[in-house]
This record gives C-alpha cells, sequence and structure tokens, in this order.
C-alpha cells in the first residue's frame, strides 16, 4: 500500500538529492578542528553549507549561523540569553501562547517572570496585550514566524518595526521552524535579533538546526567545552547534519518558489474536495494568513485520534495534537489557546503536504477523507 | 482479504503472545494499547504493578514490531474514568465489594474498543485472557480456560452472546508456562515479564487510592448483629463480606468473620460462621450467554479464586435473579460477580452483581 505524507510539518521527508549524497558525504567526515587535510576537508564543507544555509534565508553578511542540534536547541538558546540577561521585576520574557514547547517549557522553566500572549479564535496574535505587556525589564519577545499546527502566520514584518520603534534595547527571537522553507523569508527584512531554524522541516537530516545570530549579538554559548560555532555553541559539528542541512537549504532557495506553489495546489485541492462533500467541515485558523501547505481540519463528533489512525491504516499520514511520550495525544494547546474547548480541539486533524504530492493524489486524499469520515457513524 | 482483528496489548506476555499467535495465523492484525491512566498526573512512575505505563507501551510497541504488526495507543482516559474507577469508588462508598474488571471488561475492553475498532473498519477484537470461544453444536459459547489457574472467565461473563462471534481469545486454550514459551520461541522481549497484580490503576493499597479520590469512608463502629459494639474500624472499604482477618477483635470463642457492610451507619456487622451463612441470595444486571430454564441447576463461582459451588437459580424478574445454595454454601460479597457456570464447571452460562 502506497504512503501518503500529510505530515511533513513534523518532518520533511529526507529530499533525494540529500539522501543520495549521504554516502559521499561519509567519506568526509572528519573533526572540523582537527588541523590535518581530513578536518580542513570537513571544516570547508560546512562553512560551505554555513553560507549556503545563510544565502537560503536571505542572511546579513555580517551575520552568524550558528549550527545546533535542532531548533529545539536555538529555541532553548534563546530563552537561556534571556534568562542570564534578566535583572529587574517586570515582565522578563514575552511570547505568544501558541509556541512550540520548546519555548513555552524554556520560558516557564527560567525563572523569569513572562507573558504568553493571547491569540484569536482564528489564531492571530493580539497586538494589545503585546505592546500591553511590553516595558522596561523585558529581554526577550519571542514568536513564531508560522505555525506549526495550523499554518497561521504572524505579521512579523508589521510587529518587529513597531517594537523596535517603542523599544529598542529589546532582544527579538523568531522562531521560523515551520515557516523557512514554507513561506519566502527573508531575515535582513525582518530584522530579529535571533532566529530559529530546522534542518528536518526541509528535508535534510534531523539533529541538526541552527540559530541565527546577529552580528555584534553577544551570545553566551549554551553549550561549554570547546571554541566550535566561534564559541557560540561548543561540541563537535554534526557535519553530516550540516551538510545535508546545507544541500537542502540551496534547494529550497532555487526550488522553493515552485516547490510553494505544489503545496499550495495540493492542498487546496484536498480542502476543496473535502469541503464539497463534507460542508460542515470547519478550517481551524480560517481568515488568517497561513502557510500554503497546511490544513488543519476539525469534524465535528468525529474523534481526531481515531481519525489519523483510521487514515494511516489506508496509508494516509495526518497527525492531531502533539505526539507525546506518555503515549496518549494531549489536545492541541494552539487550538485551545485559540478558544477551542479541549473535546473540540481533539475533533481535529492536521494535514500537512510536501511539494512532491501530485494532484491526483491530493484528490485522492481528499476523498479518502471523506470516505473515513463518513464511516465514522457516532 | 484476510479477516480483521483488533488485539488489545498490555506489552504484557499473554496479549503479545495473542497478537502473535493471530497474525501467525493469517489475521489481518493491528495492536492497540488502550491508554486508561495518565501517568504524568496521576503519579505512579513506571512502577510495574500498575499498567499502562509508558515501559508498558514500549513493550507492546516492540513486540508489535516483532510480529510484523501496526501499534496504536487509544485513549480511553476518559471511558475508564466514568465506568471503572468512578463506579469503583462509589461502590466502596456504598459499603459493596466491587470489581473493576468485570466493569472494564463490559464497558471499556468489550464495549468502547470494539466501537472503536469497528469506526477504523475492524469486525473483530482479540485480548490476551485465558478463556475460550467454542462451538457448542449450533451456538457458540464462552468457556473457562484451560489453565485453571489463570482461568478469567470469571470477569468475562458480561459479553453478549451475539458478540462471541466476534471475540477471539487465542491463548485460551494454552497453560501459562506453553505462553510463555511460545513468547520466548517467538523471541519476544516479555516472555518473562512479571504478571500485573491486582487493580490495574491503583498503585498503592485500594484504602490510599480511595482516601486520595474522595472515596474515603469514615471510621464507625464494628457491631455485632444484636448491635453491640464490639470495636472500631478506620473505613468500612477495609472490609468485605466473608473476611475474616483484619477484624482487630480478639477474645471471642468462635472466630469472627465480616457479615454485613452498613454504610448509612458506617458499620462493619460481624458475626460467627454460622450467622455467615446465608440459604440463598439475588444477583442483579444478569447477562445471560445461554438461554436460560429455570429452575436452572448450575455451579455458580462467586469470587476470582473461588471454584464455584453448584446452585440452583431459580427464577428472573427484571434482571435480577434469585439463586439458592444447593448443598454447600459460599459468602456472598454484594458488589462481586456471581457467574453461572453449567454442571461440568466450564462453560460460562450467564453472571450478574450480587444484591445485598
Amino acid at each position: 500500500m502506497k504512503t501518503l505524507n500529510c505530515d511533513v510539518n513534523a518532518g520533511y521527508p529526507l529530499l533525494e538529492a540529500v539522501s543520495s549524497r549521504l554516502s559521499v558525504w561519509c567519506d568526509e567526515l572528519g573533526n572540523p578542528s582537527s588541523v590535518h587535510h581530513r578536518g580542513q576537508r570537513a571544516k570547508l564543507l560546512i562553512e560551505q553549507a554555513r553560507e549556503e544555509v545563510a544565502e537560503f534565508l536571505g542572511v546579513p553578511r555580517s551575520a552568524r549561523v550558528v549550527f545546533t542540534s535542532g531548533g529545539t536547541e536555538a529555541n532553548n538558546t534563546a530563552v537561556n540569553f534571556a534568562k542570564s540577561r534578566y535583572i529587574g521585576s517586570g515582565i522578563g520574557i514575552i511570547t505568544s501562547s501558541v509556541e512550540h514547547p520548546s519555548i513555552l517549557e524554556s520560558v516557564k522553566h527560567s525563572g523569569v517572570p513572562y507573558r504568553m500572549l493571547p491569540v484569536s479564535e482564528s489564531g492571530a496574535l493580539n497586538r494589545e496585550a503585546l505592546f500591553d505587556a511590553l516595558n522596561a525589564d523585558t529581554i526577550l519577545l519571542s514568536l513564531m514566524a508560522a505555525n506549526n499546527e495550523t499554518g497561521v502566520i504572524f505579521p512579523l514584518y508589521d510587529i518587529i518595526p513597531e517594537v523596535r520603534k517603542r523599544f529598542p534595547n529589546i532582544t527579538i527571537h523568531v522562531d521560523a521552524t515551520q515557516a523557512a522553507g514554507k513561506s519566502a523569508i527573508n531575515l535582513e527584512k525582518l530584522n530579529a535579533d535571533l532566529v530559529t531554524v530546522s534542518a528536518h522541516k526541509l528535508g535534510a537530516l534531523s539533529g541538526v538546526g541552527a540559530l541565527i545570530v546577529r552580528e555584534g549579538f553577544e551570545l553566551s554559548s549554551y553549550l561549554r567545552g570547546g571554541a566550535q560555532e566561534h564559541h557560540h555553541r561548543a561540541g563537535t559539528e554534526n557535519v553530516l547534519g550540516i551538510l545535508s542541512f546545507g544541500l537542502a537549504a540551496k534547494i529550497w532557495r532555487l526550488e522553493g518558489e515552485s516547490r510553494r506553489r505544489a503545496m499550495e495546489g495540493s492542498a487546496q485541492i484536498i480542502l476543496d474536495t473535502v469541503r464539497e462533500e463534507i460542508p460542515a467541515v470547519l478550517l481551524n485558523g480560517e481568515g488568517e494568513p497561513r502557510i500554503p501547505n497546511t490544513l488543519n481540519l476539525r469534524f465535528d463528533g468525529i474523534s481526531g485520534d481515531d481519525l489519523v489512525v483510521a487514515l494511516d491504516i489506508q496509508g494516509i499520514c495526518v497527525s492531531s495534537g502533539a505526539a507525546c511520550a506518555s503515549g496518549k495525544p494531549d489536545a492541541s494547546h494552539v487550538l485551545v489557546a485559540m478558544g477551542l474547548a479541549e473535546h473540540s480541539a481533539k475533533q481535529s486533524i492536521r494535514i500537512s503536504v510536501g511539494s512532491e504530492l501530485s494532484e491526483e493524489e491530493a484528490l485522492l486524499i481528499g476523498q479518502k477523507i471523506i470516505e473515513t469520515v463518513r464511516k465514522f457513524s457516532r | 482479504m484476510s479477516e480483521k482483528v483488533l488485539v488489545a496489548m498490555s506489552g504484557g506476555v499473554d496479549s503479545s503472545v495473542a497478537a502473535m499467535i493471530l497474525k501467525q495465523q493469517g489475521y489481518d492484525v493491528v495492536g492497540v494499547s488502550m491508554q486508561v491512566w495518565d501517568y504524568r498526573q496521576n503519579g505512579g512512575c513506571g512502577s510495574r504493578a500498575t499498567c499502562c505505563s509508558p515501559d508498558d507501551f514500549t513493550d507492546a510497541r516492540k513486540v508489535a514490531g516483532k510480529i510484523g504488526v501496526p501499534y496504536y495507543v487509544f485513549d480511553f482516559e476518559k471511558n475508564f474514568r466514568s465506568e471503572v474507577i468512578d463506579k469503583f469508588v462509589s461502590q466502596y462508598r456504598s459499603g459493596l465489594t466491587p470489581n473493576p474488571c468485570v466493569e472494564c471488561n463490559n464497558k471499556v475492553k468489550f464495549r468502547e474498543l470494539r466501537n472503536r475498532a469497528a469506526d477504523i473498519g475492524f469486525d473483530q477484537v482479540a485480548t490476551g485472557h485465558y478463556a475460550r470461544v467454542e462451538d457448542r453444536g449450533g451456538r457458540l459459547g464462552l468457556l473457562r480456560g484451560v489453565d485453571r489457574a489463570k482461568d478469567q472467565s470469571y470477569f468475562l461473563y458480561g459479553i453478549k452472546q451475539a458478540e462471541l462471534l466476534k471475540t477471539k481469545f487465542p491463548v485460551g486454550h494454552l497453560t501459562k508456562d506453553e505462553v510463555r514459551e511460545i513468547a520466548r520461541e517467538g523471541g519476544l522481549q516479555v516472555s518473562d515479564k512479571p504478571e500485573s497484580q491486582d487493580i490495574c490503576f491503583v498503585s498503592g493499597t485500594v484504602a490510599e487510592f480511595l482516601e486520595s479520590h474522595g472515596g474515603g469512608t469514615q471510621r464507625g463502629d464494628i457491631v455485632d448483629s444484636s448491635g453491640a459494639v464490639l470495636g472500631e474500624h478506620d473505613g468500612l472499604h477495609r472490609f468485605t463480606v466473608g473476611q475474616r482477618r483484619g477484624i482487630g477483635i480478639g477474645g471471642k470463642e468462635d472466630p469472627l468473620y465480616v457479615i454485613q457492610l452498613r454504610p448509612e451507619e458506617s458499620q462493619v456487622v460481624v458475626g460467627t460462621k454460622k450467622e455467615l451463612e446465608v440459604e440463598s441470595f439475588l444477583v442483579g444486571e444478569v447477562n445471560w450467554l445461554v438461554e436460560p430454564k429455570f429452575p436452572l441447576r448450575c455451579i455458580a463461582q462467586l469470587r476470582h479464586r473461588h471454584t464455584g459451588v453448584p446452585v440452583v437459580v431459580n427464577s428472573e424478574t427484571n434482571g435480577t435473579v434469585s439463586v439458592t445454595f444447593e448443598g454447600e454454601w459460599a459468602p456472598v460479597a454484594p458488589g462481586q460477580a456471581a457467574v453461572f457456570y453449567d454442571l461440568d464447571n466450564c462453560e460460562v452460562l450467564g453472571g450478574g452483581s450480587c444484591l445485598r
């Protein structure tokens, strides 16, 4: 049975160009800190990868791409920075209530007074609450560029200049994990201080990501014990991961536009197909600008978890809520923050398509969703 | 197209082997663990005495991977809480001796799970219970497991006759030792896993559980049948009818047994063995797997470890039957299940809940 991957937001399938280079790269693995030619070869390659990532993101020449073990580490590093700088008594960290747990949990455990900004029913950021919360003691504002569950995009190109006007000393962190690739982002224009990206969301290997650091920004290293990443992040570099990241970044730079068009087309076909037969279906986040590949659908009276299983048995991979180590999926905190009651949140599934999906496949997926939803009698 | 079976997998050896056997027999198998209890919210970090820990799910997942079947975790928390846990607590509060495993089987495993299975297109449900479904000449019957020491048919009396066709017990015809051996041969790492003891959702004592769930009953008097106060108790839930130990009243000629629990007065009534003896009793909410013809002579099992005694089921009114002991009597604890077996003490005819 063919697998139809509609869960790329959990991890974009490894790009073919990347997987075919893996064995070649394996021969080039060395410790980039070594003086001998093997180490230097590895060093050269990771620097080339770094350039690719920078170019893909439109990073200003002088900024630093600091490779990490992934988006989670990059996010934790940003929060850790705020923790080390905070003095005073006012709200030190401001973020939104729909961020990824790697932000929410690290903020909660930072010991710094924080505010998690509410969002509207459609997932839009409450700007009033943001400017209400900002104060002289605020060290860090951390906002995601696009939400992993609903795809809703925060208007950061507007918000950031406004924030800087009033609070020029605030550090602004953007979690661009889902936005990179699925939307055209330009970090120079974005004008953030710290930006998180994750390699496996771009079809590279997992276990690697980057924190893009503004030039001149003094970021104390989260991990100590080595001079790697210009003293920003100790630890022998994940060469294989970084090389895959570099190639994926190049591919998305060159093919991003056509890929986004393809994803948008497939997602639209699925949505239209389902809506035609099941007009009562609800789109969580409707009305807000969204990344083109994500549909968070709600079917009244139907358990999202059961729907995920029923679709999986037919080869269609989607997700609901968030995977959790305890085994049982929780209601999405994002949907709950948008005002959904827990039981309604649990009636939602997330469909996130890649650009490799064909139109026929998208149509088939839509039809299978309809069939399966209809079979749920209760 | 192979027949589809959903197997409830706990991560233990019985359900693991059940899944493996069905897969080997060519069924289209999907393994499911039922999460009935949230470990994060309810404490109990990985103690093996309870069930549904992340470790148990990992074991189930590994077994599913080894035998080559898909594996999912289904959320049954809400259902389990209202049908099993809440009932457990309220029954203790009412002075009954509850049987949560029966409730779980009836309401959760063989109803809610069956519904979910149907939703995903699976008609049959299987478990690792030691029991058998067999052809009894024109109809299906529910039988004790071959391994009498492990037989769990007592907890399964609530299955409807029509559902037997859609229920499988792949290990019911095996002994526990045989099951462990099969697991070992199959390379399933759970072959030597210790069995989960007691009630799956209680990690400490029942008393502790009840106290932390608002069901802790208050102190009261221990009285004899004339009402004379003999001592004090610290919670009705610590006693069950027929209990001899733990009453804490000494110095009497004849040993004392709990003969009744009075929740309204918070009293434990004790008496001699003679006073405990009853001739007949009532059983409510009876489910029949075999259409009864009254008066029905059969064997009644009144608790899990009870071999069963001959009785006559006299008549039925609105799902309640009156039962008379034929010779030997046994203590009847209200709330416990009374399961009626045929005279060979093998096939389950029906069962219900003992009334006061």
